[in-house]
């Protein structure tokens, strides 16, 4: 199937719906509503992971395998609004202001604001996120009456777009991972009992994740999300690239994944003609962290989509490596 | 014992190369050793009631490297497993895990020469003498580099080599495992090889949760007086160190200082404020939560291929260990507060 008859609005739906770490009503709705007529149960646990469960289909092994994608976003959450309706406030996740001076952020209501830099000592002060604001255009008053105060959250206001080859925006960090699950279930015959879930609060900590698998105690368990493509201009040695197909997981800093898993899904690729990258970062962890030390210890294998611009407007990922993400993950299900 | 365990190759995630090791020196005083997903590995050794199990660990697996990606001209370039010290890698030789084992040297691929600062670790290559075709057809991403280095004596019973972190606390527990072959103790005592401590006591988080101990003991290395330390407290040669903190439970903790009072052991004591480095922050947190303590071996110059520690140290803690668990009471009185 060529990537022209793909459904891509469908990524830009996920990508555009709001969803910051621990205010993820928005995206989980959104989800449940397209798993729903794949699904054979949806359900929400407390933490607001959302499970979808779909049954082995014929001749079941008994094995339970969960599969596994974030769908918060980073963003921020107002602290403090000043006498001028100028917001301070915390990040939420891996939100770096400094590199984001002058985006646009959007409130859930719909209210948008733009980040800006204090007034600052020329080669003085330092760029840290403490010297930024958002400014809504508006007075205090303004502002709580647009049910604006401190608590609320915000997140970067860009919309997808799209080439022939790639797409690009905010929250592809994992809103690709989700789109991926959302076509695997569509698609998917796995003798397996399938639990694919949608977790929350991974940017702040891969606590969703923790919490889902302790509960669903399966056999086995895939992680999908989007890692850093460093093929950008001068880097001397490149490790991941755009195009070069989707990332088999080998390590990060929450996990190293066991050699003979990894080495599974590569055979797996390799008899479906699937290429593919090895992933191997020395930061930033992944829900694979907890997923594979709960209770005593789960079977664990990550897929990941290269991805440029990790954690700003412009995240850019090649929809090759999406498509051939979610093929690949197919048939890890689909194998004994 | 310890220059075999020195020599082995165990980096986290890949540490079935000491299982032979392991089934050597622990082996012959346990009924059982079985491993498990995340690459623990466990030997039980019956008690006389099977009541409550004591959780004895130390870590199999060492620091070491993975390859990242092969250069235009056949350099191995690698990422951190654990915590390795970048001052200390130039111009080590290691061995690269192919397709099959390569000889290689640590060199500089420099972007810029900074004469008197250490090389950041992104500069760093391993030339195994071929050019890039050839090295590709060897190694790939993910293979593990590890750190050669030969085991010797220095002088007054000191020993010098890689991974003594932790291979002597693995050394430590076949000492304390032959020690109560002649001793009674009510309690099963559980020895486990953890995998995966140097990238954050992964291995004893899921050990525990399988075990369900009554009370555990974290079996490591710690920092000993070096030239560079101004305020370590601990020595070479002085005996084990029974470590104290909020992360370590304190009357487990007292108990262990009164038996190697007891025994005539001498010990040190270190003072951890926050979690410790060690499998304790995983093992204390483990179910409901474990009591646990941490005895550890002095060592100089840790995470280096040169880490140095005394012989009679790793004796007297596993002696000390020893003493502990056979002294322990069916209903673990020692463990109760006195309100």
């Amino acid at each position: 199937m060529s990537a022209s008859e793909e459904n891509w609005r469908l990524l830009r739906e996920l990508t555009a719906a709001f969803g910051p770490s621990g205010r993820e009503d928005e995206i989980r709705r959104l989800i449940a509503a397209t798993a729903a007529l794949y699904a054979d149960e949806t359900r929400e646990d407390t933490l607001g992971n959302l499970i979808v469960s779909r049954r082995a289909a014929a001749a079941p092994t008994g094995r339970r395998v969960m599969v596994c994608a974030h769908m918060d976003e980073i963003g921020i959450m107002v602290t403090h609004v000043d006498d001028n309706g100028f917001m301070r406030f915390a990040p939420v996740g891996g939100f770096h202001a400094e590199r984001l001076e002058g985006q646009r952020l959007r409130f859930q209501s719909g209210l948008a604001a733009a980040l800006a830099l204090q007034y600052t000592e020329p080669g003085r002060d330092k760029k840290e996120t403490r010297r930024f604001y958002l400014d809504a255009g508006l007075g205090a008053a303004a502002v709580a009456a647009c049910g604006v105060g401190p608590g609320d959250m915000a997140v970067l206001g860009t919309e997808m777009t799209e080439t022939a080859d790639t797409v690009s925006g905010k929250a592809l960090d994992n809103r690709v991972g989700c789109f991926i699950l959302l076509e695997t279930l569509r698609r998917v015959r796995s003798r397996h009992d399938l639990y694919f879930v949608f977790s929350v609060q991974e940017e702040v900590g891969l606590r969703g994740a923790k919490a889902a698998v302790f509960g669903l105690e399966p056999d086995m368990a895939y992680i999908v999300d989007a890692t850093v493509a460093d093929d950008i201009p001068r880097n001397p040695v490149v490790t991941l690239r755009l195009g070069g197909g989707p990332a088999i997981k080998v390590m990060d800093r929450s996990v190293i994944i066991a050699p003979e898993r990894r080495e599974a899904v590569a055979a797996l690729a390799r008899d479906a003609g699937i290429p593919f990258q090895w992933e191997i970062i020395d930061k930033g962890g992944t829900d694979a962290g907890p997923v594979h030390l709960s209770r005593g210890g789960v079977a664990t294998a990550g897929l990941a989509v290269p991805t440029r611009y990790i954690h700003s407007p412009a995240e850019t990922a090649a929809k090759t490596d999406i498509l051939m993400a979610r093929d690949l993950l197919i048939r890890c299900l689909e194998a004994e | 014992m310890l220059a075999e365990g020195s020599g082995l190759c165990g980096v986290s995630a890949h540490e079935t190369g000491l299982s032979a090791f392991l089934a050597k020196i622990w082996g012959p005083y346990c009924a059982e050793n079985r491993t498990d997903i995340t690459g623990n590995r466990f030997f039980l050794k019956p008690g006389k009631n099977s009541g409550g199990k004591i959780l004895l660990a130390a870590h199999a697996d060492e620091i070491g490297l993975l390859v990242t990606a092969v250069d235009k001209n056949g350099f191995i370039r690698f990422a951190p497993v654990g915590g390795v010290d970048e001052r200390a890698l130039l111009a080590q030789v290691v061995t690269v895990h192919g397709r099959s084992d390569m000889v290689g040297v640590i060199c500089h691929a420099p972007s810029k020469r900074r004469a008197g600062k250490p090389v950041p670790l992104r500069e760093l290559a391993v030339d195994v003498g071929f050019g890039r075709e050839d090295v590709l057809a060897r190694t790939r991403p993910g293979d593990v580099i590890s750190f050669s280095r030969e085991f010797r004596m220095l002088l007054n019973h000191t020993g010098t080599g890689k991974a003594l972190d932790d291979r002597a606390g693995l050394v430590t527990l076949a000492v304390c495992l032959r020690e109560l072959q002649g001793r009674a103790h009510e309690h099963d005592v559980v020895a486990v090889a953890t995998a995966q401590e140097e990238v954050g006591c992964r291995g004893a988080e899921t050990a525990a949760f399988q075990v369900r101990p009554a009370a555990a003991v974290a079996v490591d290395v710690t920092h000993a007086q070096s030239p560079d330390a101004k305020q370590v407290a601990v020595q070479l040669g002085k005996g084990p160190v029974i470590a104290r903190g909020p992360n370590l439970h304190p009357l487990l903790t007292e108990y262990m200082e009164n038996k190697a009072r007891d025994e005539r052991i001498p010990f040190q004591t270190e003072v951890s404020p926050r979690p410790t480095g060690t499998d304790a922050r995983a093992l204390q947190l483990a179910g409901p939560g474990t009591p646990t303590a941490l005895v550890s071996v002095p060592l100089r110059y840790m995470h280096t291929l040169v880490e140095t520690i005394s012989a009679p140290d790793v004796l007297l803690a596993g002696k000390l260990l020893a003493a502990a668990v056979a002294g322990l009471s069916p209903e673990l009185r020692e463990l109760e507060f006195m309100y």
